[in-house]
């Protein structure tokens, strides 16, 4: 029973869990810095930017798995950095702006940190699944390394 | 005859993966789609009332 059950449930854990975890370390920071009290806007932003993040990281891994490119490690490297320190937090940023009284230095600051934490404890919680516990951030610094140099 | 068995069963278990995980594939694509639509509306609809109430409020301390 638990194969046809966990292609269905899979995808609704996966996005709960992956928006929830975001949630649960952006929206105290981003609510108790004063850059929005409004709390339905910061759940549909980080709701958002997060489904986007997973369904690219998703596409990455599908394109591997049909060997359109020689080899995905890297894209899936360099995707993740590329969402997680740069387009997420502007986006967020961003659209922060246009609901807060706060100064724009403020919301991009608060936002970026709130981001990088989110992200950070992320790395830890798959560390933990995958077994490597808080190594996983260095592993997963290690691999981006890695990527960079095939990219050179 | 065991061989074709054996084919079958790999073919029978690759298909149900692929069906599964087709299934997956959906309902993830389904969610994500929904999940960006509602966002995105609520997203715009708080902007909106955001300037509407900037909007009041100048028209308010400009008669006054």
């Amino acid at each position: 029973m638990i194969y046809i059950f966990a292609p269905i449930l899979a995808p609704f854990l996966a996005l709960a869990g992956t928006i929830g975890l975001t949630l649960a370390i952006e929206y105290p920071i981003i609510y108790c810095t004063g850059i929005t009290r409004n709390g339905r806007y910061i759940v549909a932003v980080n709701a958002l930017t997060n489904v986007v993040l997973n369904a690219g990281t998703i596409l990455i891994y599908a394109i591997s798995f049909f060997n359109f490119v020689r080899s995905n490690g890297p894209g899936i490297f360099m995707w993740i950095l590329l969402m997680e320190f740069a387009a997420v937090p502007i986006c967020e940023a961003l659209l922060y702006m246009k609901v807060s009284e706060a100064s724009k230095k403020k919301v991009v600051l608060v936002t970026f940190i709130a981001n990088i934490l989110s992200f950070l404890i992320g790395l830890v919680i798959v560390g933990l699944f995958t077994g490597k516990g808080i190594h996983g951030i260095s592993d997963f610094f290690i691999s981006v390394k890695g990527a960079m140099r095939w990219i050179n | 005859m065991d061989k074709l068995i054996y084919a079958l069963l790999d073919v029978g278990i690759g298909g149900a993966v692929i069906f599964f995980g087709g299934i997956a594939a959906v309902i993830f694509i389904i969610l994500a789609v929904v999940i960006i639509t509602v966002s995105v509306k609520h997203i715009r609809r708080e902007i909106k009332r955001k300037e509407d109430l900037e909007k009041s409020e100048e028209e308010e301390s400009l008669e006054e």
